[in-house]
């Protein structure tokens, strides 16, 4: 059995350890706030891997009396072979007194065989008031790795970088904030080259990681799909009686529809956080003008989804795909003639961009009454901006990193911030057609064994 | 301590407002007081500035916390007049079969009462003659012990780590109120008590004499305990003796004691003299209400009288001397100098300056020598700070120290260079502003606090250091964080300033 690597991650006074806990515990629970002692008890996060936890990471309290702690330690005056035992000792002895609360927690792990990520800001200048701290932490002998995190706009990494390599051999910058998954899975890279008995575990876990990865990816493409498939063959019934004017009835199965259009598109945006493990993302109106701007207001249809160009040479692909199938359907007789008809039609619909999403039927029943339906989706333009918007979540919930407290927002700028604007007309091609198979697709079935096969399709596309 | 209240009331109202405004409208009233007004102690001048600035009619905040103390006070005698009727008609309860126990009425209304008077007397003595006392000491630990204060520290434990900040900020503004007021704060409290411990002792008069008047009461004494009449007599003959010279009624004698024992057993009287002189029963009444006076009614009225006069003498000689009333005292004396600009200002970029109570005229503040220490190991030279200080502060730097460096002797260098409980002093703490105050710095100004004693001012400055090298204010941000960390420690005479235009 592999000895499991733990990592104590320890610093000054409000540097930023939570910020790196979460983010390589992928936890967006853990408490982090600029206000400093956040953290006054040491926390454990573990990765696992099929129950088995393969690393473990200590969020501690900052450093408060660094100086004191080193000048007790001093003056007890060891060889250097005995200098562990001197800081655990210091636990000790201080344990009684209740002084030093925070060194003493942050001290435990370490004693305990924790490897040290030590913390500093790169965006403040160093100050030889660090030295104690770094002095106190080769006293324990544990392996060391210095972290550089930028928490402000300044740079003093070299500095930095001049002091951290006298005490660690290895120092890394590192931004919690935008660390994304590659420059983490490097980190836990680096990590390895800290205890060599470490390295099996640590393999293990960033091939877990990387399958995991793989997994979400997967996961979110099929659950992209499956809400498409399902806005794409809604479909709502309403009774009303007979006599009555059917307007306000319509008008209320018309918001009803766009009503349970939403909540899928919810239901998938919870499902994709959940897989990526932000639990706390706050998607706001407003603030989020794109992923969380609703389905129907004026600026999705404008800025998202294809432009009417690009919809009509696809629709009008699409069309004479659909043309040519009817053709060979029909043995090949009106070959040309199924193509331009299917071709025109494709292309007249593509600059129908404004066209509504469904109309709603009025069909009388035999035993009296009414029957108001609407559905399925008729609008060319939907599917594109649902899948456009199913993008730019997914992308920005896969990057984002776990110690990020802020609304979920876009990185996409400009007229044309979306993703499918930009595909190959080839990719846009398949993508159109299968929008088609799937809503003519009766059996469940085959409508799953569509959503699989286009799902594939999709994860190219998300990050 | 209406004006107290209403002075802190209105300096608080005074701190949220602009520091310019404030400057022109306090020297304005005090160029429109009388020179009797001003020529006193800076008590009569700070009421004279209050009578000007703010409305003392009858619904001043300090007239109501007043009017709602006396209400208090008038409620809790009430209540003890209540409760004293209450405990007599107790004791005293006779139901004709089993005469009143003299011993049990000794017991509440003469031992409980001395019993109490010896806690309170504890709990008034200066610290100084408590550690003459053996065991003194560890009672008063005791009272303080059941004290809520530290239950608060439990408390904010168990508050999440936001809403704790705001709590202990609450906390901490208590504390320093009570350094301040605190002597005020305790005979007021104590003043309540003895009010409440008066009504008692005449509700329970009150009532016995009721009892004693209108029904026929027999009294009794008896004990468990092995007590011969005779020791008894002499207890009772040892308590009556203050009043034993001009009262000799209301000393039992022999003859009553020993005619009076009462043994349950049987519900017989006496040492089987057979019948006993009904007379003699109600013979009690006299040393009994005598005792009631003597020992529950007069200590009382005694320690009533002493809380009231320490109360009034606490709030004649409240300092008024904490940072706000430093900077009303400057406002009412210092002569506005004003230049109209002739052009605008270049709009320099400017870091972000005086976020909170930082800024102002905080040379107001010093006062005595200055004391600089520089905590940490800091970029910034020594002489450039002693500059920049001396220019911000508006006095020279008397001496410069460091602490919070790697050697930690220093810091004892830094406090023993500091003037020993002195209030005229200032000690001005160049902090890194990019760094959050640790433990460190928190337990050095505590530390500072012991030496420097009551008043001393300490300025903790937060400076940043800009990209080329230059001193430069805090970012406002970390301004208000330290702000809201100092004040968490709860000392009235420490404060964040910030750097002024110009300082730098």
């Amino acid at each position: 059995m592999d000895e499991i690597p733990v990592f104590a991650v320890v610093g000054h006074v409000n540097k930023g350890k939570s910020s790196i806990v979460a983010t390589l515990a992928e936890d967006d629970a853990i408490a982090i706030s600029a206000e400093a002692r956040t953290t006054r008890v040491c926390r454990a996060y573990s990765l696992e891997v099929d129950g088995r936890t393969l690393f473990t990471l200590i969020d501690t309290p900052g450093f408060e009396q660094a100086r004191h702690v080193l000048a007790w330690l001093r003056a007890q005056n060891p060889p250097a072979d005995k200098r562990a035992e001197a800081v655990a000792e210091f636990v000790r002895v201080h344990a009684q007194t209740k002084e030093y609360p925070e060194e003493r927690e942050l001290l435990k792990p370490i004693l305990e065989g924790a490897g040290i990520l030590y913390v500093v800001d790169g965006s403040r200048p160093f100050s030889a008031d660090y030295e104690a701290e770094m002095e106190i932490l080769r006293w324990t002998g544990r392996p060391r790795m210095a972290m550089i995190n930028r928490i402000g706009p300044r740079d003093h990494t070299a500095e930095w970088r001049g002091a951290l390599d006298q005490y660690f051999s290895i120092s890394r910058e590192f931004n919690a904030h935008e660390a994304d998954f590659l420059i983490r899975l490097n980190l836990l890279k680096a990590f390895r080259e800290l205890r060599q008995e470490w390295g099996p575990t640590l393999d293990e876990a960033i091939a877990g990681m990387e399958r995991e990865r793989a997994r979400r990816r997967r996961e979110s493409s099929r659950a992209i799909v499956r809400m498409l498939a399902d806005q794409l063959t809604l479909t709502l019934e309403k009774k009303a009686p007979e006599e009555v004017d059917p307007a306000p009835y319509k008008e209320r199965l018309e918001e009803e529809y766009r009503e349970a259009l939403r909540k899928l598109e919810r239901l998938e945006r919870d499902a994709v956080e959940d897989l990526y493990r932000h639990r706390k993302i706050q998607r706001r109106e407003g603030e989020m003008p794109l992923v969380t701007d609703d389905l129907f207001s004026d600026g999705t249809w404008l800025r998202l989804g294809l432009d009417r160009a690009q919809l009509a040479t696809t629709g009008l692909i699409g069309g004479a795909l659909v043309g040519g199938w009817l053709d060979a359907a029909t043995g090949g007789a009106t070959f040309l003639a199924g193509a331009l008809i299917g071709g025109a039609v494709g292309g007249l619909s593509g600059w129908l961009v404004k066209k509504p999403l469904s109309r709603v039927s009025i069909q009388g029943l035999k035993l009296g009454g009414r029957m108001l339906g609407i559905g399925p989706m008729r609008n060319p333009q939907f599917p594109w901006i649902a899948l456009d918007r199913a993008l730019l979540h997914q992308r920005a919930v896969s990057g984002r990193a776990h110690a990020r407290r802020d609304d979920l927002a876009l990185e996409g700028e400009g007229d044309r911030p979306g993703i499918v604007a930009g595909l190959p007309l080839s990719t846009r091609r398949v993508l159109e057609s299968y929008f088609g198979k799937i809503k003519k697709a009766r059996d469940p079935e085959l409508r799953e064994a569509l959503t699989v096969e286009m799902a594939r399709l999709v994860e190219e596309l998300c990050g | 301590l209406t004006e107290i209240i209403d002075l802190e009331v209105q300096l608080a109202k005074d701190a949220k407002m602009d520091r310019q405004t404030l400057r022109e409208r306090d020297r304005h009233v005090r160029m429109g007081l009388s020179p009797e007004q001003t020529g006193g102690s800076r008590r009569a001048l700070f009421l004279a500035w209050l009578d000007a600035v703010m409305d003392r009619s009858e619904s001043s905040p300090g007239r109501m916390i007043a009017g709602f103390l006396g209400l208090f006070s008038l409620l809790m005698g009430v209540g003890g007049f209540l409760f004293g009727l209450g405990a007599a008609m107790g004791v005293f309860a006779y139901d004709g079969e089993r005469p009143v126990n003299v011993t049990r009425v000794l017991a509440v209304f003469v031992g409980l009462q001395l019993l109490l008077l010896l806690l309170l007397g504890c709990a008034l003595l200066p610290t100084v003659w408590i550690s003459w006392l053996p065991g003194a000491r560890t009672l008063q630990e005791g009272i303080r012990a059941l004290s809520p204060g530290r239950l608060v520290h439990l408390f904010a434990r168990l508050i999440p780590s936001k809403r704790r900040e705001s709590f202990e900020g609450a906390w901490a503004e208590v504390r320093a109120f009570d350094r301040m007021y605190g002597k005020i704060r305790f005979w007021l409290t104590v003043r309540v008590a003895q009010v409440f411990a008066v009504a008692f002792q005449l509700g329970a008069l009150a009532g016995c004499m009721w009892l004693i008047v209108f029904s026929d009461l027999a009294f009794a004494w008896s004990t468990t305990l092995q007590v011969e009449s005779e020791r008894f007599y002499r207890l009772v003959e040892l308590l009556s003796r203050p009043w034993a010279w001009f009262w000799s009624a209301a000393t039992p004698s022999v003859e009553l004691v020993r005619a009076t024992r009462y043994f349950r057993h049987g519900g017989a009287f006496g040492s089987g003299e057979g019948a006993v002189d009904v007379a003699l029963l109600g013979g009690w009444w006299p040393f009994l209400i005598a005792s009631m006076l003597f020992y529950g009614l007069l200590p009382r009225l005694l320690a009533y009288g002493l809380a009231r006069w320490r109360f009034s003498t606490a709030l004649r000689r409240a300092p008024l001397d904490h940072v706000a009333f430093q900077e009303l005292l400057e406002r009412l004396t210092e002569p506005i100098v004003s230049t109209r600009p002739g052009e605008e200002r270049s709009p320099e970029a400017e870091p972000a300056r005086d976020a909170e109570r930082g800024g102002g005229a905080v040379h107001d503040a010093v006062k005595g020598p200055l004391f600089l220490i520089r905590w940490g190991e800091q970029p910034f030279t020594e002489s450039k700070l002693t500059d920049m200080v001396a220019r911000r502060f508006h006095s020279a730097v008397a001496s410069v120290f460091s602490a919070g460096v790697l050697d930690t002797e220093a810091d004892a260098r830094a406090l023993e260079a500091l003037r020993r409980n002195e209030a005229e002093q200032t000690i001005v703490l160049v902090v890194k502003g990019w760094e959050p105050p640790t433990r460190d710095l928190t337990r050095f100004i505590e530390r500072i606090r012991e030496r420097a004693g009551r008043g001393a001012a300490i300025l903790a400055l937060p400076l940043d250091q800009a990209p080329d090298g230059r001193i430069e204010a805090a970012k406002a941000e970390d301004l208000r964080h330290w702000t809201g960390k100092m004040r968490a420690m709860g000392d009235p005479w420490l404060r964040v300033v910030g750097l002024e235009k110009g300082d730098a």
